[in-house]
């Protein structure tokens, strides 16, 4: 479910408002966690307590400063009774105020940091609190987020049962239980995470998780006029029911009732979450109506929607940036880190790349289109030898993905010498997408063969090049492709610096390589210049 | 209903906060119904508005054999201001506390009512209680943090509680303010439960406290009252786990020295904090379990002897979990299960005992 193709851009076809799974903290601070009624009476507390106690005080009795103090504080007041606070009890509310969040699991700042190190700490820190008191909730939570992360799932479900086992009743942890699920291909756990909450029916954040994943996964959804009623009910609070309006947009866009998809959309950006935010962009990319006003944008967390904006925008650091925080976010999902692996117009995006996909890999052991690019960064850094076991380590993981797996063959034989594999390679790779009538993927491999030429100093690249960009329109439908117009630059940038000297392969690594390809086993049979190759779609 | 501190400093002259003494603030020196001799007053108890709600007294028999404590109340204000709701309310919150005091007249480790009636004072009717005296309550016998009571003597005096809880929920009442100075002490070591103002009886018509979300002193109220829409199902669990909540909180307290609840407030996020939450009980409760889990153990473990604190620990645990459908010690979850904490209790008070014993001959031998 995580992701199964390769092109960003059939990648991004997709997207559903399933639930986040932010820390707890996080979640608290989003306000995903708050009541789903508009308005929370709070409890008023009687004052005379406050009286009858100070009058004690009064009376020189000195426990009753202490009790005092400790109404004041529930009152949220601070000590008024003409003296300092107990000196005692001030330095037990600062020892306990020390445990705020000590709890729960600490994660790195940044991505290069030693993540795999502090997640194993982190487990066994949550394991030994858990051994002594299991009936924590968060702790079973937070413990399975990091198995996940570390890519221990059965594990992380075992935990995720406890969680939801001891804290039923919480939207948090049921939203966090349903995006585990998915996560993990589950979706009929992951709808009964949602499905079993006591109060699904009639909380929004419950429906909004249901139809997203019902979307999601083709399966009937039932709750959609239920949905529809309840964004009517002012009772609810307005940013629980910016999801729901979202994930109905979504639904009515896919069926192409635009119009009202479009009346949605303008309806869930009225209290958006981070998670709306990202929605609304990427509906804004496949229709043009639905316009994202810009105090959105000043929604905390919005990584995601950044992302998307900023590839829109053909800003590759920035791209890079938001899907380095929003794996930090979400360190268990495969998106941000394919989203931003596939950023390798620069030796520094390379590094950046590289280092985003081993992150996620972790998780998502079995991604090809993660070690698909974590195998691009690696061959443009020179780690050719990585490169080629992370082709391995695909192979026969994932059909679909062979032709982009061919044509990271041929970078990698490309940058080791061996041309004519390289070739062979990417013809095998640009032949799939042609048959396939893939026309942006096989333009956008292509150009990657282009580039390598480039380095060569081939005569032929710059009619190719050429070609590409007087029917570019047609390759890609009159669609915006940004990864295609920047792979143009990037081969023109390549034709400028002039062509390298090549050494000849490393005898084994060649064998290697080519042993790789065969077992691929791909008919080749076009033949032509590659302009004519496209000209086939 | 308030709380009154029995064997407290007699003090005349009490701050009114600039209300007139009324009539049941002038009991001194009266004899109610021809039998009590109304002494120095103790404590009064300003109400919900600054008015004067009630006062307490010392008292004596005329025949000079039985000490008492007199509680008085004053309706005049409600009366004279014309708030029928809360001249009802007070009356009843009056009547309740007589009767649910009648009723549990015969429970030993209940302070006892020995009269009620009327008397009149200046024209003004002050309607009284007459109730069982302690010369000392159990806060200031063994101050709760006090390092120089012996762990031993606060188990023994702790478990003597739990007993008293016992044998109001077998009559049916929840007590609801539980705390250090609700408990009261006599000469002959006996102690004994107090102040049912607050409490709530399966026998008895439901009082006006019974609709407030907060019912007892709420520094020690267990969390779900705190919070809004936290509401159990059931009355047993809901009235008698307030009170298991209490009794951990006040084993809690008698050692450390502060409230447990209030301590893991502070370890909350300000944002889960009563006054500042947006989510309901169910979304708080995760966060205040891992809280809770933090709190009672490190905070026992640096005020209680080591030989007895893992059992205590586990103890104040099961009886104050934030979830209360998950407080108590039954293994089955349908009862509170008193009888088990006083049972254990009793063995930890041993234990300490023994380990006291042991250290002080260690002492004296090494002396």
């Amino acid at each position: 479910m995580e992701e199964k193709r390769n092109w960003i851009g059939a990648l991004l076809s997709q997207r559903q408002v399933v639930p986040r799974w932010h820390s707890p903290q996080s979640a608290l601070y989003a306000g995903e966690r708050d009541s789903v009624r508009a308005t929370v009476a709070r409890k008023q507390l009687p004052e005379r307590w406050l009286a009858l106690v100070g009058e004690q005080v009064e009376r020189g009795d000195e426990y009753a400063k202490v009790e005092l103090a400790e109404l004041q504080f529930l009152h949220g007041e601070s000590f008024t009774s003409g003296s300092a606070l107990p000196a005692r009890l001030g330095a037990w509310w600062q020892r306990a105020a020390e445990h705020r969040g000590a709890h729960l699991p600490s994660r790195p700042a940044t991505l290069d940091g030693d993540w795999i190190s502090q997640e194993h700490e982190n487990v066994a820190a949550l394991r030994a609190s858990l051994t002594s008191y299991p009936n924590q909730p968060l702790m079973w939570s937070e413990l399975a987020r990091s198995h996940i992360v570390l890519g221990e799932d059965e594990k992380a479900r075992r935990a995720m049962t406890c969680a939801v086992q001891l804290a039923g009743k919480s939207a948090y942890i049921r939203r966090s239980a349903a995006r585990m699920h998915l996560h993990l291909d589950d979706v009929p756990e992951a709808l009964r995470a949602v499905r079993q909450h006591p109060n699904f029916l009639a909380d929004p954040r419950m429906l909004s998780a249901d139809l997203a994943i019902s979307s999601r996964a083709g399966q009937p959804l039932l709750q959609v006029n239920r949905g529809l009623k309840m964004l009517d009910d002012k009772n609810f609070r307005p940013t629980n029911l910016s999801e729901l309006a979202a994930a109905l947009a979504t639904i009515e866009m896919e069926a192409g009732k635009h119009k009202r998809s479009r009346a949605l959309f303008a309806r869930s950006l009225q209290f958006p979450s981070e998670n709306t935010l990202a929605q609304v962009q990427w509906a804004a990319e496949r229709d043009k109506a639905i316009i994202v006003p810009n105090e959105a944008w000043s929604i905390p967390r919005s990584f995601e929607a950044h992302a998307l904006a900023a590839r829109l925008a053909g800003k590759w650091d920035e791209v890079l940036t938001s899907c380095e925080q929003w794996l930090q976010d979400e360190p268990f999902a495969a998106r941000p880190a394919v989203l931003g692996s596939f950023v390798t117009f620069t030796e520094t995006q390379c590094v950046r790349a590289e280092c985003l996909a081993t992150h996620a890999l972790a998780a998502n052991s079995s991604s090809v289109s993660l070690r698909n690019n974590r195998a691009v960064a690696r061959a443009y850094l020179g780690d050719l030898h990585g490169a080629l076991e992370d082709v391995k380590a695909s192979l026969g993981c994932d059909g679909r993905n062979t032709p982009y797996l061919l044509a990271t063959i041929g970078l990698i034989a490309y940058r080791s010498g061996d041309t004519e594999l390289g070739e062979l390679g990417y013809r095998a790779a640009v032949t799939r997408f042609v048959n396939d009538k893939d026309a942006p993927s096989a333009t956008l491999a292509t150009l990657f063969w282009l580039r390598e030429l480039a380095r060569l100093g081939d005569p032929s690249v710059e009619t190719d090049l050429a070609y590409i960009k007087r029917n570019l329109m047609r390759l890609t439908a009159n669609r915006s492709e940004p990864e295609i117009t920047s792979m143009i630059e990037a081969v023109e940038v390549k034709l400028a610096q002039g062509s390298l000297a090549i050494a000849p392969p490393e005898a084994a690594f060649a064998e290697d390589a080519r042993d790789v390809f065969q077992r691929f086993n791909p008919p080749v049979s076009a033949t032509g210049s590659r302009g004519r190759f496209l000209d086939l779609i | 209903m308030s709380t009154p501190p029995l064997g407290t400093t007699p003090t005349s002259a009490l701050s009114t906060g600039g209300t007139p003494d009324g009539p049941a603030e002038r009991l001194e020196g009266v004899a109610l119904n021809e039998k009590w001799l109304v002494l120095e007053r103790l404590v009064r108890d300003p109400g919900d508005t600054g008015q004067s709600r009630s006062s307490c007294y010392g008292a004596v028999s005329v025949d000079g054999g039985r000490s008492a404590f007199v509680k008085a109340f004053d309706f005049r204000l409600d009366d004279r201001s014309g708030d029928t709701d809360r001249l009802e309310r007070n009356v009843r919150e009056f009547n309740h506390e007589r009767k649910i005091l009648e009723y549990c007249n015969e429970l030993s480790r209940v302070t006892r009512i020995y009269d009620s009636g009327v008397v009149v004072i200046d024209g003004e009717a002050v309607h009284f209680i007459v109730c069982e005296f302690a010369p000392r309550s159990f806060r200031r016998l063994q101050p709760p943090g006090d390092e120089a009571v012996q762990a031993h003597e606060r188990l023994y005096a702790l478990r003597k509680i739990a007993s008293a809880l016992i044998q109001l929920h077998s009559a049916g009442v929840a007590h609801q303010d539980v705390k250090p100075s609700n408990a009261v002490c006599f000469d002959d070591q006996v102690i004994k439960i107090t102040d049912l103002g607050s409490s709530s009886c399966l026998h008895l018509p439901s009082p006006p406290h019974d609709e407030d979300p907060v019912v007892g002193q709420p520094n020690y109220a267990p969390y779900e009252l705190l919070y809004p829409n936290s509401g159990t199902s059931t009355w047993q669990r809901r009235r008698f786990g307030c009170d298991a909540f209490l009794l951990g909180n006040l084993i809690f307290t008698s050692f450390v020295g502060a409230s447990m609840s209030i301590l893991v407030l502070h370890a909350l996020d300000e944002k889960l904090r009563p006054d500042e939450c947006t989510c309901t009980y169910d979304e708080v409760l995760p966060d205040l379990v891992t809280a809770h889990f933090a709190i009672v153990p490190e905070f026992l473990r640096a005020t209680v002897p080591a030989v007895v604190v893992d059992d205590l620990v586990r103890l104040v645990l099961a009886l104050t979990h934030p979830d209360p459908s998950k407080r108590g010690l039954s293994p089955d979850g349908r009862h509170l299960d008193l009888h088990r904490c006083v049972g254990t209790l009793e063995t930890l008070a041993f234990r300490a005992k023994m380990d006291h014993g042991r250290k002080a001959k260690l002492d004296r031998s090494a002396a």
